[in-house]
């Protein structure tokens, strides 16, 4: 393979969008390792996980058609539904949680589109942990709770014991400060 | 289906960062994307803050899922053909 990687995956879902199981196998072959990954850590449990990384495949079969509209790199994109589901899945043992429905796929605004990649293409984890290591400690506790535990705001603003506002601002910052820090061009407008 | 909120534009705005990060309750959740169809104006916010998503995923490492979760999946997939 000499650098069109990043282009096949995106070929890969256009021929699943038309039915192609072995290219699901290949994309799954690409993906499993990141999926299996994401789902474990969020979900603490390899168990869980494995029940996520399928519904994760199974919502790329479903929804592959839709990706053919093309906001974001497969990559982006499977990482999104595969969040998604380990969020789902955390928040189906909790009982206190109102229930998702297990079977819709996952809205398409909660997959959003690369519009830096020509700096975010050039990140590793190094980099971008150091740039969360650099937010204000409030900040990067209400991101993490968020992305890796699978909080929704009230449990963030219980669980660090700030007002509902203070949570929704924080997770803001944070996101804004990451975006800094990791060198995206300054928005046109906000 | 209860539907009892309704989002004005900064309301929503306000809940950019929350509904990127998927933190919000399915209710809110439902109610900010209505009102993202169905807004007028742009909510460029969304993606600008949702930009940031796949740096975060950089740092999960990468772990071997169990081999037999390979035919599984294709299993469950060729069912709901």
């Amino acid at each position: 393979m000499s650098g069109g990687t990043a282009a096949a995956d995106e070929i890969l879902v256009e021929r699943v969008a038309r039915g192609d199981q072995d290219s699901l196998g290949e994309l799954y072959d690409r993906y499993q390792g990141l999926t299996f990954g994401i789902a474990t850590r969020i979900t603490g449990d390899r168990n869980v996980a494995q029940d996520v990384v399928q519904e994760t495949f199974l919502g790329i079969w479903r929804a592959a058609g839709r990706f053919a509209e093309g906001r974001a790199s497969a990559r982006t994109w499977i990482v999104a539904i595969c969040h998604h589901r380990a969020v789902d899945a955390v928040r189906r043992r909790r009982p206190s949680s109102p229930l998702p429905d297990p079977d819709l796929p996952p809205p398409e605004q909660l997959v959003t589109p690369d519009i830096w990649p020509e700096v975010s293409r050039g990140l590793d984890a190094d980099v971008v942990r150091e740039a969360l290591d650099g937010l204000p400690l409030a900040q990067r506790e209400a991101l993490e709770l968020a992305y890796f535990a699978g909080l929704t705001q009230h449990e963030i603003a219980e669980r660090t014991d700030v007002p509902l506002g203070t949570v929704k601002s924080r997770v803001r910052l944070g996101l804004v400060g990451l975006r800094r820090a990791l060198g995206a061009p300054a928005a046109d407008q906000s | 289906m209860k539907r009892a909120t309704t989002l004005d534009h900064a309301e929503a705005s306000e809940l950019a960062g929350v509904y990127v990060l998927d933190a919000l309750e399915p209710a809110l959740r439902a109610a900010v994307e209505e009102h993202l169809g169905a807004c007028p104006d742009a909510h460029l916010e969304f993606d600008e803050l949702g930009s940031v998503l796949p740096a975060l995923a950089l740092l999960v490492e990468p772990l071997e899922a169990p081999a037999a979760l390979r035919a599984r999946v294709m299993a469950a997939v060729e069912e709901r053909r």
